[in-house]
């Protein structure tokens, strides 16, 4: 790990905002926070993985301060093997970000955490929380591994159609959206801190392959901790809802977490389980899961098989419009930890093992029983799907 | 390792009696006066879907029947179930559910005190045995999310260097002495000494989960608790 610091004195007028971080601690990438300095010095902090390059992020920076003038800021700079342009582009991004220009923003899967809370939540109504602490992971800092102030998971309060609520979103390309030490502590504690504030709901946007296997210990005891915070808060009535739209979905103890909720949100994309094809094919070979077969793995973990088995209650396209609408209609969708409720958990399970018996996925269940709906399912659209699922559905009566 | 039968007998001598489904055991058995219930897996179990149904299902006897014994629950986990057909099926949902249960017997007044009798691997463990109010662990238990092999793998950091760090990083190391550190297990405990334990244990009222405050005091992890607590008093 390579450090570097710059200074910089400009003359002008200072330049004033709130803080911003632009970018994700993702290979090839870096993460850039810029906010006010004491001084009218302009600093830069870098710490990057990949040594010798000093000489090429002078340069950069300079060509950067030259071209732009920043006056009285510091920026923070958390590389992991970005190329020049790459850092040329987020630099200038970040600033522009600082400076209040916004671009508008819908499709949930390319944007990260900051901005999906943005879009998701009503106009201005995000204070994040921890914010301006850097929590860095030192456990990734023993390993050499770059760490991200966030470790990679922003909470906070907010409002959605001007009811508050908590909320927290995995930042998708920082370590796979993973659970290490802090990042389950910031989880807990949000839940935790969900039982003293006044909140119609929390909500998790999950994104992440589960437990950080770096901490892995640390990790998967958070995963514990929460799941006992998440059950006091629903025993508060506190509504629970998890958001899983990303790419990574949830998988692991995050995939467990998301089950323990009140209610979920997924679209086509998302998928949810416990291990992924790649450690079930790496255990037991490629005769018990082909992970390279894309297809495959979506009947068995993807939206679409997840939302015909009621594991996610609202099916959604990828937009942020949509998702904030399936959010609202959720907050009052509450799923009680009692003895009724439970039974009727136990019911749904116990049929959905024994009407499966000799079936792995959800493509050859269908074939076999439902013929005449399941022809091309898996590639309608969300309208068109939702048709189906629902005559599906009707079929099934007894079972739902 | 420890077969059940021999841990149950040192510990109950003749004072219990447990079934077996699908390598979900569950029973009854008495220390001194007070009974307990008793639910778990068998040796080396795979905990799946089809398990943790099973379990659950113990669970909502006892709601039914307002039965508020402590529960002893009893780990041996080796890992998840890794098949597709348990993935499909939810296994996550199956997991919760059983987590759920356990919430509402807690809820009814029955203590949840969990013991790992030789390993406790991956997911299985959160399932259940994580849920109890008080983890205890027999001193050659096992403990891991996942063995060092797979974190190289997944990590692609070098086997080598991982065996070398484990020796020192109880933060993702493999390890009994490690997960106590960490405030994951309350107590390590000799198997002479187990009955003591539990029956201590059954009186203790406070039910708060204490182990990101243990791990702090223990040395092991440093950061959770003052990081939840700033949370709170925000």
């Amino acid at each position: 790990m390579e450090k570097l610091v710059l200074n910089f004195n400009l003359t002008g007028e200072r330049n004033h905002g709130k803080k911003v971080v632009c970018g994700v601690v993702s290979s090839g990438n870096l993460e850039v926070i810029i906010e006010e300095n004491q001084s009218v010095e302009t600093l830069f902090n870098l710490q990057t993985p990949i040594e010798g390059y000093c000489l090429v992020w002078t340069k950069v920076i300079e060509n950067f301060v030259a071209e732009y003038k920043p006056i009285g800021l510091q920026f923070t700079l958390n590389d992991n093997g970005a190329t020049p342009p790459v850092v040329a582009l987020r630099l200038r991004q970040a600033f522009e970000l600082f400076q209040g220009y916004q671009q508008p923003m819908d499709n949930y899967l390319e944007l990260d955490a900051r901005q999906r809370i943005k879009a998701l939540f009503d106009k201005n109504s995000f204070t994040e929380w921890l914010g301006d602490e850097k929590l860095y992971s030192p456990h990734l800092a023993m390993l050499d591994l770059p760490g991200e102030a966030d470790d990679g998971i922003v909470i906070g309060l907010a409002h959605l159609n001007k009811k508050k609520v908590l909320i927290a979103a995995q930042q998708k390309d920082f370590m796979g959206g993973s659970v290490g030490e802090i990042h389950g502590a910031k989880l807990t504690g949000l839940f935790k801190a969900a039982l003293k504030k006044d909140v119609a709901a929390v909500i998790l946007l999950i994104d992440s392959g589960g437990v950080r296997l770096h901490e892995a210990n640390a990790g998967e005891i958070a995963i514990s901790e929460m799941i006992r915070a998440i059950f006091a808060v629903r025993n508060q009535g506190i509504m629970t809802i998890g958001v899983v739209c990303g790419k990574n979905g949830a998988f692991g103890g995050m995939g467990i977490v998301s089950a323990c909720l009140d209610y979920a949100i997924i679209n086509e994309t998302g998928r949810i389980g416990v291990s992924g094809p790649e450690v079930i094919q790496a255990v037991k070979g490629i005769d018990a899961f082909d992970s390279q077969d894309r297809a495959l793995i979506w009947r068995v973990y993807g939206g679409k098989t997840r939302y015909l088995q009621q594991i996610a209650q609202t099916y959604t396209n990828s937009t942020c419009t949509d998702i904030k609408n399936a959010l609202i209609s959720a907050l009052d969708k509450r799923r009680s930890i009692e003895l009724p409720q439970l039974k009727s958990t136990q019911q749904l399970l116990k049929n959905r093992l024994n009407s499966t018996l000799g079936c792995d996925e959800e493509g050859t269940y269908l074939q076999k029983n439902y013929p005449n709906l399941c022809y091309n399912l898996f590639e309608l659209n969300q309208e068109a799907f939702l048709k189906v699922a629902d005559e599906i559905a009707k079929q099934n009566g007894a079972l739902k | 390792m420890i077969s059940l039968n021999d841990l149950l007998q040192q510990l109950f001598m003749t004072n219990y009696q447990i079934q077996e489904e699908n390598s979900v055991i569950y029973g009854q058995a008495k220390l001194g006066n007070q009974s307990l219930f008793l639910l778990g897996v068998k040796e080396s179990t795979f905990l799946g879907a089809e398990q943790a149904l099973i379990m659950a299902e113990k669970l909502i006897d006892l709601l039914d029947k307002k039965n508020k014994d402590p529960i002893l629950l009893l780990v041996d986990v080796a890992g998840q179930q890794l098949t597709m057909r348990d993935e499909w099926l939810g296994m996550q949902q199956y997991f919760a559910h059983l987590l759920e249960c356990l919430e509402c017997v807690r809820k009814q007044g029955n203590q949840l005190i969990s013991l790992v009798y030789n390993q406790a691997v991956g997911g299985g463990f959160i399932a259940y045995g994580l849920m109890a109010d008080c983890i205890l662990a027999l001193p050659h238990a096992k403990l891991a999310v996942m063995w060092l092999e797979g974190i190289a793998k997944v990590t692609k950091i070098d086997l080598d260097r991982l065996k070398e760090l484990s020796k020192t990083l109880a933060v993702f190391a493999p390890g009994v002495e490690n997960f106590y550190q960490l405030g994951g297990l309350h107590d390590i405990v000799k198997l002479s000494e187990l009955e003591d334990k539990i029956t201590q244990e059954l009186h203790r009222k406070d039910k708060d989960d204490k182990r990101a405050l243990l791990g702090q005091e223990r040395g092991g992890r440093q950061l959770a608790y003052p990081i939840i607590t700033q949370i709170i008093n925000l």
